[in-house]
């Protein structure tokens, strides 16, 4: 499979005034074509940031300290504001949580997408791209598309806008789609169906996508391949599959043990211990080791990411020793 | 054992919805609800978001007032109560919300926050400080945290602290509306343990709401499903999962995310359709109707009956009429 982006090294600092914030602390993951790659994580681990960071979007007194982000054979990092503004909303599209933000509501659904087809297609006039505007409403599934383009963001329910902004990420064939907890503001019956629409778009638009959400059950339904993020780093990545069936970090584990599963009756669930750590003050060595059960002494120099088996990676001292044995 | 603790009848609320001149029309925020609830045991209320989850939890605390129906609360009367029988009925019960950042005044220590309610219902408890600190060691907290600020603590412990409050009283009813929904997993499934524990050691009754159906299949005894302000289905927690009726139920369940791949591909799943309509206007007949896949003539005119499948598993719906 083509890798379509290669994130090397990532690090991103925020200099707080209460000091510096390692919110990404040397994050690397590729993103192949036509997959759904889900990132993982408790809030404050830096998923958002490393979503945002793949384009440049971040801000002060936030930083890109180091790492490169590789999108066919270019680092990304390397370019100004103009080449940025050419990739963000053409090739790389965002869809975040909040639909209502995203939509300006002086404006219609269909001008929205319009906007963006004309922004990266020279010469189309915004009359054209209305009727692409009504196509691309009627291929994901929004009904009477002729209207719908008429409306504005007030006029829709909250399921309808985040369909909009799917439409306008989608309207100029991206190569990649980052969604950061897209429906994590839905209602579970309207969630259902735009995970559903996510999962049709690699299909249709060839898109990859980029999944981030704090839902175990999202990864389960929605990606190929799961990073699980802890305090600014992975701690494990696999395909889907494996990771349910044979999670190898400690804090995977504990997550996995602790959401309750409406499949399953469970008499007790695990919870992990403590709380995540403060983000200036990260614990030295393995991040994870003041709430892991199984922390010795040798987790206080930091594991590395290794390969434990085919395609499942692993930062933890326990896979590493065991491996070696 | 099998001890009733609390009963509703019938219970409605409409809010109106003011025009510039005159009153619009009324949203039904829950209309003809009943249940009962056995001491001890939980009851979930799940369903969409405004299809009066909250409203009907505010309602059998007296809250708010209804516009009709009944509660009973052992035995009780509650729509009657006054007075120091009111009093003590609000002492016998109380309520946990989602967000444990505004529940809590962020100007009072711990250890005020817990003594308010002591001082509010003139309770002699001895040793205030003691028993303070014996209420913290119960949510897991300790000394360490008694003059503290609510800003100081995490999400979960301040979640600790508004449960720690509410055990102040030696509640037998507690009304918990979304208590996990704002917190981590990993602090979710100690919130989640931790009620549990309570519950056992103090006998306690849960009135339970929220939308995560993974929760309810861990801590509910009973289900109760809400769609547009009335109940569609109720049923033991087993039942539910493993027979539910009621189209609207089994749309639910198809829609939530199973964390485990294997479940969630081979799954067969119900079809979904539509958006709740809005509660201003809710359509004629069986509110469901325009997004059921199994909808009749019937459906469109006539509001279901309530059906009785088994015992304890009743469904309002027109296809389990027996004709
Ligand atoms: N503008 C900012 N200033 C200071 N710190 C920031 C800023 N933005 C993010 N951070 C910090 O960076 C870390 C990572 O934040 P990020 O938003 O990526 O978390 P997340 O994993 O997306 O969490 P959530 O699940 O809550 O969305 C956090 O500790 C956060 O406090
Ligand atoms: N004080 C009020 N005034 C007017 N309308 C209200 C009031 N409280 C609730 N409503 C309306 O009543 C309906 C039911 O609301 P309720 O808060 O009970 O829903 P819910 O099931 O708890 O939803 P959620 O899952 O979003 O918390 C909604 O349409 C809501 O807008
Ligand atoms: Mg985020
Ligand atoms: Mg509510």
């Amino acid at each position: 499979m083509k890798k379509i982006l290669e994130v090397k090294d990532l690090r991103v600092h925020f200099y707080t005034y209460n000091g510096t914030v390692k919110a990404v602390d040397g994050v690397s993951f590729e993103v192949y074509e036509g997959e759904v790659l889900c990132i993982v994580g408790e809030t404050g681990c830096g998923k958002s940031v490393t979503a945002r960071a793949i384009t440049k979007m971040i801000r002060s007194p936030g930083k890109i300290v180091g790492g490169r982000v590789l999108f066919n054979g270019i680092d990304i990092l390397e370019l100004d504001e103009d080449q940025l503004s050419s990739i963000r909303g053409k090739t790389i599209t965002y869809v975040y949580q909040d639909p209502s933000a995203a939509l300006d509501p002086l404006y219609t659904a269909g001008y929205h997408v319009a906007e963006t087809v004309t922004a990266h297609s020279v010469g189309m006039r915004i009359r054209e791209a209305l009727r692409r505007a009504v196509e691309i409403f009627h291929e994901i599934l929004i009904p009477d598309p002729e209207n719908r383009v008429k409306s504005y963001p007030h006029e829709l329910s909250g399921g309808m806008k985040q369909r909009v902004v799917i439409a306008t990420a989608v309207a100029n064939y991206p190569k990649l789609i980052i969604a950061d907890e897209p429906t994590t503001a839905l209602d579970v019956t309207i969630q259902a169906q735009i995970l559903d629409l996510l999962k049709e778009l690699k299909g249709r638009y060839g898109s990859s996508v980029v999944m981030i959400t704090h839902n175990l059950g999202v990864v389960a339904e929605m990606c190929d391949r799961v990073i699980v993020m802890y305090a600014g780093k992975i701690v494990e990545k696999a395909h889907t599959e494996r990771l349910f069936e044979n999670p190898l970090h400690p804090y995977t584990k504990g997550l996995l043990n602790a959401v309750p599963n409406p499949y399953r009756k469970t008499m007790r669930l695990e919870s992990i211990p403590g709380v995540v750590p403060d983000m200036i003050n990260v614990p030295e060595g393995c991040r994870f080791r003041p709430r892991c059960p199984f922390a010795t002494n040798a987790c206080l120099i930091e594991p590395e990411l290794i390969e434990a088996e085919k395609d499942h990676y692993v930062s933890c001292w326990l896979t590493s020793k065991v491996g070696q044995q | 054992m099998n001890e009733t603790i609390l009963i509703v009848r019938n219970l409605r609320k409409y809010f109106p919805v003011k025009g510039i001149f005159f009153t619009k029309g009324y949203i039904k925020a829950v209309d003809g609800v009943t249940f009962t609830v056995l001491r001890g045991s939980t009851l979930a209320l799940v369903g969409e978001s405004g299809s009066g989850k909250s409203t009907v939890g505010r309602l059998i605390l007296r809250l708010i007032e209804p516009d009709d129906g009944e509660i009973l609360f052992n035995g009780m009367n509650v729509r009657k109560l006054k007075n120091t029988d009111l009093l003590e009925f609000r002492r016998r019960t109380a309520i946990v919300f989602q967000d444990p950042y505004s529940s809590l005044n962020p100007r009072m220590t711990v250890y005020n926050i817990l003594k308010e309610p002591l001082e509010a219902h003139n309770i002699d408890v001895g040793d205030v400080e003691e028993y303070i600190v014996s209420l913290l060691e119960r949510v897991g907290l300790g000394k360490e945290h008694l003059y503290r600020f609510p800003h100081e603590f995490s999400g979960g412990q301040r979640q600790r602290i508004s449960i720690a409050r509410v055990l102040a009283l030696k509640p037998e009813l507690i009304v918990l509306d979304e208590p996990t929904s704002s917190l981590d997993v990993s602090v979710q499934a100690q919130i989640l343990n931790l009620l549990k524990d309570l519950q056992e050691s103090d006998k306690l009754t849960y009135l339970f709401i929220t939308h995560d159906l993974g929760v309810v299949r861990y801590i509910a005894s009973m289900v109760a499903v809400m769609y547009l302000g009335k109940i569609v289905e109720i049923a033991d927690t087993d039942s539910i999962f493993s027979d539910s009726r009621h189209p609207y139920t089994r749309m639910l369940l198809s829609s939530i995310p199973v964390p485990d791949p294997k479940v969630a591909r081979a799954r067969e799943k119900a079809k979904l359709t539509g958006e709740p309509p809005s509660p201003l206007n809710p359509p004629p007949g069986c509110r469901f109707h325009p997004r059921c896949p199994y909808a009749m003539d019937i459906c469109r005119k006539e509001e279901p009956p309530v059906v009785e499948i088994e015992k304890r598993h009743i469904v309002c719906c027109h296809l389990y009429v027996r004709r």
